[in-house]
């Protein structure tokens, strides 16, 4: 009884965790467009906290809802930009974005108190090639 | 005792121990010298060396100023039996390029160190952003002193 359970434990938490994990079209690079930057945000399908999702935010603007696996082009205005993210803590990274270049925007969740909390990091584009190659377009929030 | 005040309880306690360090520390506030010039320079004005004001267009005798900056993280943990701590550093460096007509052009650079520690479990420890602030303005400040002091030498010295 004792191992029927442990199986049946074992096939929801990875239903769940399957449940939660990126689906849609394939990794598809893109230029940026005239006078604008273009930010890769990506959460890596392995990580930390795997049931949480949270948003990406640009002022008081939802970007998106990251899930693991899934990458999201945010086309930006050059200038001082800051994304924020929150769950129990907010937190927030900011970077000089300039136009024609293209940035790197690494999503994690990282221990917290009660639930995990995220975790935004501008990454080098060599660091995000690979795990982006193997992520999915996320919806823009709404 | 609910959740909250245990979360409130808990937070305050953690609170107490955050810690941000600034190196070198920012200079002692010097009103800037002013020098007027032709500035090549995309950010956020309030990173600018406070110094420069833009010089009237085409003014040949004014000198050009080209300013970038820019930031890189990194942390890591202590964990002990007695002391459990994270911590984050912001390394901020300016790169000030100036070339005044008729002479060899010159680079500067300054750079602060931001480093922030605090418990394993914090609530709200400052953001990355408000760590590159600090360190980005205190590289502006380092500027401002080393220039206004370059050109009081240089007065002095007429």
């Amino acid at each position: 009884m004792t191992g029927r359970l442990r199986v049946a434990l074992v096939l929801v938490a990875a239903a769940l965790a399957a449940g939660c994990a990126a689906t849609g079209p394939d990794f598809e690079p893109v230029d940026p467009p005239p006078g604008k930057a273009l930010v890769y945000i990506y959460r890596p399908e392995l990580g930390y906290g795997p049931l949480v999702r949270f948003n990406v935010a640009v002022g008081d603007r939802s970007i998106v809802y990251v899930i693991r696996g899934g990458y999201f082009p945010y086309v930006a205005d050059p200038g001082e930009t800051e994304f924020r993210a929150g769950t129990e803590g907010d937190v927030a990274v900011t970077e000089n974005l300039r136009a024609g270049h293209t940035y790197y925007l690494l999503a994690r969740a990282s221990a917290g108190y009660w639930i995990p909390r995220p975790r935004l990091e501008f990454v080098s584009r060599e660091e995000a090639e690979d795990v982006l190659e193997g992520c999915v377009l996320l919806p823009p929030a709404r | 005792m609910g959740i909250r005040r245990l979360a409130l309880l808990a937070s305050l306690g953690a609170a107490g121990c955050v810690s941000i360090e600034t190196a070198p520390e920012p200079p002692a506030s010097v009103p800037p010298a002013k020098l007027h010039v032709h500035l090549e320079f995309e950010g956020d004005r309030s990173y600018l060396p406070r110094l420069f004001d833009e010089a009237a267009e085409g003014d040949p005798t004014a000198p050009t100023v080209h300013y970038e900056y820019q930031a890189s993280y990194e942390d890591g943990s202590r964990v002990s039996f007695w002391d459990n701590r994270h911590w984050r550093e912001v390394t901020a460096q300016g790169v000030l390029q100036l070339e005044i007509p008729g002479k060899d052009p010159k680079t500067m650079i300054e750079q602060c160190v931001v480093t922030v520690k605090y418990p394993l479990i914090v609530f709200n420890p400052p953001t990355d952003s408000e760590l590159r602030r600090r360190a980005l303005v205190c590289v502006r400040d380092w500027f401002d002193a080393r220039l206004t002091h370059a050109s009081a030498k240089a007065s002095g010295a007429d």
